[in-house]
């Protein structure tokens, strides 16, 4: 009973005040880390903060194991499943994300490139941790990371997925061709949820948002009712506006599949390389393309992962475009890289981190005028994702 | 008994000619469609010369020859053309060669001319035409192999596209009238900074973007059919009244009220266009490929009104079906059950026993669009007597569908259900055929294609079915097995069709099909030129454009050089579609040195464009980015630019969440979270800590959850201090927990053990974290209290400080009074808010 009881005089015996410069040093290091500093760091943050060295305080702290085993971990962990589960296991999705910030790489490339972060084996060996081999089957080896509470940042390096899952050259696509990206949305279905959930995930849109249904039809695939429940009128009010979209760019994970059973964690990613033939549909598109063909025959039968981003005309025009990229590619790769160079793609991670370390959504005016102003110095300094932490942190530094 | 007596008389050679066929092995038996033998006439004149003739004779002269139909006026001295004259069967089919097309029985002059009224025989002029081109469809098929061998396109009618409204530029009107409703009454969820924005965003607060929005919901032509208008009257959606329909009604007002401030223009004199079509100036297309050679009964639904469904199989006695309860016609043929059926006579359903029991196999045959995929033991054709007892039914199961029949191996319920896989039934048009064979059992087919289930019946003879069932579509004859959707095709014949004759029905589709050809000629400089497509109307609010082809009908055939066509568009009453345009990426040729005439593809592809004026005013037409020399630039509307909008007023504090508060508490207390005892707890209780940052989701759970991970840490880090050295801690420097608690002073248990747990959990010189001394004064009291207080209501004579104990403490009691203090401290809101 005492303990309960002064647990709650704690509790409510909390005052917001303004915050001195410990203060400021405290919020800075906690909200980027996720934990308390020690009297030692936070006397050096202090230091910095009443120099007004703000954002060398944020790079100090984003030193820390924190910032990679709680923080980032914890704010990638919801993208890397379809119930955006935030209490998922550490998987290579997030271990790739946490590694490249590390290593200040440009972040546009989390969707695009042939990259997958791994645990060092011989430096874990090294230093007593008992950890499986990676394997394109299992996500063992990272559950294990994070259950033996190895600090990522001292073991995390980089890799190839065409090295560690044996996948094709021109299969991989960063994220969207991990093991976890593949096993949550490859599996089953038709492939058009790794499109949505990296609209969500990557440009903090669903598909409600870029609903237009004004674009042409002629790439909407023969298993999309026409008619849902008999009533045509459906179709043209609300599944065309986001099917005309979304079906020409879903169609650059074609030959992508997940060999496991949906609900389970058995499987792997299935990529039909050049040369395959797909029994169900005779190219090296996967069945799933096919599934429901006969719901509209006049519809459109996959041949390839062409791809054509038909949100460069009308009102998704708005999401920022790279101008010098076609619109158009073959494969998941082109498309990521066509999304991730996207205006949208950079105010996104924006507002993700300032979501992170704010603790909140903009608010005011200021703090909207706070997130345009991060997305561009992250837009014109590299893509480097600490920048958007250091730029947060410092921004809700407190007064 | 009279009319007994002439069942028995009709069904008795039915039976002669059905029995002979019993086994589903050997080839297909061409079973000719029986004649109506109506008493009276019998054909004595000369045989006929050809095989052509008899055809004729069997399938359509013995059906029409019975004074009530045709042979009161057309046969011998009576009015031209006789082609029931009963003289000379050779002379009649001459005559009726005059006005029938085997190639297009749909097309034929004899059908055309009952459907418009002519002497029809039945209750309905459609219902009458299509037996009739039934009749010659069968005679085209024991003729010519079939009908449709190839249609004969006719020249359609010359029209202008006619006159329309276009949205002006300027958004005045559109801000006058409709603008102030849909901000109103919309703002809560159409326009970007809901809370739940929802498209198309027509309550923006910029009122030229919410007018470029709103365009695709307003019908100017036929504002009641505009689909924010539909939303409220017949979805009830968010209606700002009590009373949907007077805001359906003020919506359409509205919108009325902007359309009469916009004149009627015809189509921009600088878009490229076709010459447009009603959807009656068509070249029908058809029926003329089924494979109907065994039917037994048959519903197209074309009347499309009164409460009666014909039976087009042409098989007497007819098998009219009864429409009853919650039934409604379906534009474009079919009919919509929602708790109704249509019902036959157990009488007129007997010939379903006659045939098939004759036979001994059958195919049930549907064109259906289930409402929902959630529907359980819902009848959808059941020829039965109640939920006990029936021959067969084809039923919906959820996403499945469910086949029962009886027979000499399963009960008189049909039992045991043969169901397809999950999933394989959808809330959509969906072709479902039913076969059964006394080799092959039970058969089922969706789309076209064989499920693969296994019929878990041993196939038997069909000796155990009653001719007492009758015939329901949508319902159980007992009318407690009720199916929603539309059905809008019913075949049954008395042959298990083949996998091959089911995949040409299932390709030759559903619903009235015709050709309609878009004049060209004129823009690309070769007369009778055209673009055509297959057209049907696809469901109750939509026409079915497919297939585009280029045909040239000039006779002889025009040469018609290689002309590029890029980017077409459907054009629908006067202006260009905005939703649902197929061939805006178009980018080919049409004619050029390999055309010699016939169809020249264009496209595979299809489209659905809505239904505005209804069927017979709709006028289509085609525009063109380019047509040969002519040409339109296209230009796409700008977007609007982004703009984040704040959010209301959120906290500038957060909680910590589950990993953090346990990397806080491993941070602060120095046991690492792998420790296998804080594993343990963490994982237990990790679900139950806060998943978000908002204090406003805290709750009582998540801190019970907190404390019994603090109490885990603060253990094991008394645990590991007691391994150690426990006469010396590191953590609380000078404690020797081998010290009883009672011995200890209080200024001891204030120094060594609650200055440093506030100095290290709480941090100091922190303003925004409470004064230490207050944290230290609650832990203190909580060690060394004298009070007496507790058991609340009952003290105990011992005071309530936890290393207090009125005289010697247990010898543990100091370690485990350090680990509360410990808790209590580490379990906080100091380490919870950031």
């Amino acid at each position: 009973m005492s303990v309960a009881a002064t647990l709650l005089i704690l509790a409510t015996s909390f005052q917001t005040v303004s915050a001195n410069n410990r203060d400021q040093a405290k919020r800075i290091h906690d909200r980027l880390t996720g934990v308390p500093a020690s009297e030692t760091l936070l006397d050096q943050l202090e230091l910095l903060v009443a120099d007004g060295d703000y954002r060398d305080a944020a790079m100090l702290a984003m030193d820390q194991d924190g910032f990679y085993d709680v923080t980032l971990k914890n704010m990638v962990t919801p993208w890397t499943n379809e119930a955006q589960d935030r209490f998922a296991p550490l998987n290579d999705y997030t271990a790739t994300v946490i590694g490249m910030v590390r290593d200040n790489l440009d972040f546009r490339s989390v969707l695009y490139a042939d990259l997958v972060y791994v645990g060092d084996q011989s430096a874990l060996s090294a230093d007593g941790y008992a950890i499986p081999s990676v394997s394109a089957s299992s996500n063992a080896h990272y559950q294990a990371l994070e259950e033996q509470g190895v600090p990522l940042q001292s073991y995390l390096v980089p890799a190839s997925q065409t090295s560690v899952y044996g996948l094709p050259a021109g299969a991989p696509a960063g994220v969207l061709t991990s093991r976890a990206a593949a096993k949550a949305f490859f599996v089953a279905g038709t492939n058009r949820a790794m499109l949505r959930f990296t609209m969500m995930n990557h440009l903090c849109r669903d598909l409600e948002q870029v609903k237009d249904t004004n674009l042409p039809v002629d790439r909407i695939r023969q298993d999309v009712s026409r008619s849902p429940g008999g009533d045509s009128r459906i179709f043209l009010n609300s599944c065309v506006g986001c099917h005309n979209g979304m079906d020409p760019l879903a169609q650059a994970f074609a030959y992508y599949d997940w060999s496991g059973e949906e609900g389970t964690d058995d499987g792997q990613i299935i990529y039909n390389g050049a040369g395959t033939v797909d029994p169900d549909t005779g190219s090296r598109v996967q069945g799933k393309y096919h599934i429901n063909a006969s719901n509209f025959p006049y519809g459109f039968e996959t041949p390839d992962d062409s791809w054509d981003n038909y949100w460069r005309q009308g009102q998704n025009a708005n999401l920022g475009w790279d101008g010098t990229l076609s619109g158009s590619g073959s494969g998941a790769g082109s498309l990521g890289q066509e999304l991730a160079h996207s205006d949208a793609f950079a105010s996104c991670q924006a507002q993700k981190v300032f979501r992170t370390v704010c603790l909140r959504t903009p608010h005011s005016s200021d703090d909207v005028e706070e997130l345009e102003r991060m997305t561009e110095d992250f837009s014109s300094n590299g893509y480097r994702l600490k920048d958007l932490f250091a730029d947060a942190a410092v921004y809700c530094r407190g007064e | 008994m009279k009319h007994s007596l002439l069942m028995m008389a009709l069904l008795a050679p039915l039976l002669l000619v059905t029995g002979c066929g019993g086994s589903s092995s050997g080839p297909d038996v061409q079973a000719n469609n029986p004649p109506v033998d109506d008493g009276t006439v019998v054909y004595s004149g000369p045989a006929p010369r050809t095989a052509d003739v008899s055809a004729f004779k069997v399938n359509l002269w013995d059906n029409l020859v019975s004074t009530d139909r045709c042979g009161a006026c057309h046969s011998d001295g009576g009015q031209a053309p006789a082609f029931v004259m009963q003289s000379d069967i050779n002379l009649a089919y001459s005559a009726a060669n005059t006005v029938v097309s085997l190639n297009n029985p749909a097309a034929s002059e004899m059908v055309i001319k009952v459907a418009g009224g002519h002497n029809c025989w039945l209750g309905s002029d459609v219902a009458c035409a299509s037996v009739l081109e039934t009749w010659i469809s069968n005679w085209a098929q024991a003729s010519i192999g079939g009908s449709a061998a190839a249609v004969s396109f006719v020249p359609p009618p010359d029209r202008e596209p006619g006159a329309t409204r276009g949205y002006p530029e300027s958004s005045a009107l559109f801000d006058s009238y409709v603008y102030p409703l849909m901000r109103n009454f919309c703002v809560d969820c159409h326009q970007p900074d809901a809370a739940t924005p929802v498209q198309p965003y027509f309550a923006h607060d910029n009122v030229d973007t919410a007018y470029l929005a709103a365009q695709p919901v307003m019908n100017l032509d036929v504002p009641l059919s505009s689909r924010v208008v539909e939303r409220l009257a017949e979805d009830n959606h968010n209606c700002w009244t009590d009373d949907c329909g007077e805001d359906a009604e003020a919506m359409a007002d509205a919108i009325a009220a902007m359309a009469a401030g916009i004149p009627l223009t015809p189509p921009e004199d600088f878009l490229v266009l076709s010459r447009a079509l009603l959807l009656g100036d068509g070249t029908p297309a058809s029926g003329g490929n089924r494979f109907d050679t065994n039917l037994v009964a048959r519903y197209e639904f074309r009347t499309g009104e009164d409460s009666t469904a014909y039976d087009t199989s042409g098989v007497e006695p007819a098998l009219d079906l009864t429409l009853s309860g919650d039934v409604t016609w379906v534009d474009g043929w079919g009919i919509q059950l929602a708790g109704g059926r249509a019902q036959g006579s157990t009488q007129n359903s007997s010939k379903l026993h006659a045939l098939i029991t004759g036979s001994g196999e059958f195919s049930v045959e549907a064109w259906v669009v289930p409402a929902t995929t959630g529907q359980m033991d819902a009848n959808i054709v059941s020829y039965s007597a109640g939920t006990q007892a029936r021959n067969v039914t084809l039923a919906q199961q959820g996403s499945a569908y469910r086949t029962l029949l009886r027979h000499d191996g399963t009960d008189a319920n049909g039992m045991p259900e043969m169901d397809s896989a999950e999933e394989s039934l959808q809330a959509t048009l969906q072709h479902v055929v039913m076969t059964y064979s006394p080799t092959q059992g039970r058969q089922l087919f969706i789309n076209g294609r064989d499920t693969g289930v296994i019929d878990p019946a041993t196939p038997d003879l069909l000796n155990s079915w009653s001719d007492n069932f009758a015939l329901v579509l949508g319902n159980e004859a007992s009318g407690d097995r009720p199916w929603e959707g539309v059905i809008r095709f019913v075949a049954i014949h008395n042959r298990a069709l083949s996998a091959q004759q089911i995949n040409q029905n299932f390709a030759a589709g559903v619903g009235e099909r015709s050709y309609l050809l878009f004049g060209i000629g004129d823009v690309i400089g070769v007369n009778d030129s055209y673009i055509g497509f297959l057209v049907s109307r696809f469901d109750q609010y939509s026409y079915l454009f497919a297939e585009p082809f280029f045909i040239n009908l000039s006779d002889p055939l025009a040469s018609a050089p290689a002309t590029d066509i890029e980017g077409m568009r459907m054009g629908l009453n006067g202006r260009e579609l905005a939703v649902g345009q197929a061939w805006v990426n178009m980018d080919t040729q049409l004619g050029g040195s390999g055309y010699n005439g016939g169809t020249q593809p264009l496209s595979a592809l299809g489209t659905i464009i809505p239904v505005e004026r209804g069927s017979a005013q709709d006028e289509f037409f085609l525009t063109f980015a380019r047509l040969g020399g002519e040409s339109h630039s296209y230009s796409t509307p700008g977007s609007t630019p982004i703009v984040i909008q704040p959010a209301s007023e959120q906290p500038d504090i957060g909680i910590r969440t589950f990993d953090e508060i346990n990397a806080s508490m491993s941070a602060l207390t120095g046991v690492s979270i792998a420790n296998s005892q804080v594993q343990a707890t963490f994982e237990s209780v990790r679900q139950q800590l806060p998943a978000s940052e908002d204090p406003a989701g805290f709750l009582t759970a998540h801190q019970v959850g907190i404390a019994q991970l603090a109490i885990e840490y603060c253990n094991e880090l008394v645990e590991q201090e007691l391994d150690d050295n426990p006469s010396s801690s590191s953590f609380f420097n000078g404690l020797n927990y081998t010290s009883n608690a009672n011995s200890i002073s209080d200024s001891d248990w204030r120094n060594l053990v609650a200055v440093p747990l506030a100095q290290r959990m709480v941090g100091d010189m922190l303003d925004t974290q409470p004064p230490l001394s207050d944290v230290e004064d609650e832990l203190v009291y909580l060690l060394v209290t004298t009070d007496d207080i507790k058991p609340i209501g009952s003290p105990d004579g011992i005071p309530d400080g936890l290393a207090r104990c009125g005289a010697d403490c247990p010898a543990d009691q100091t370690a485990i009074a350090v680990k509360a203090a410990c808790a209590t401290a580490l379990a906080s809101a100091t380490l919870l808010i950031q």
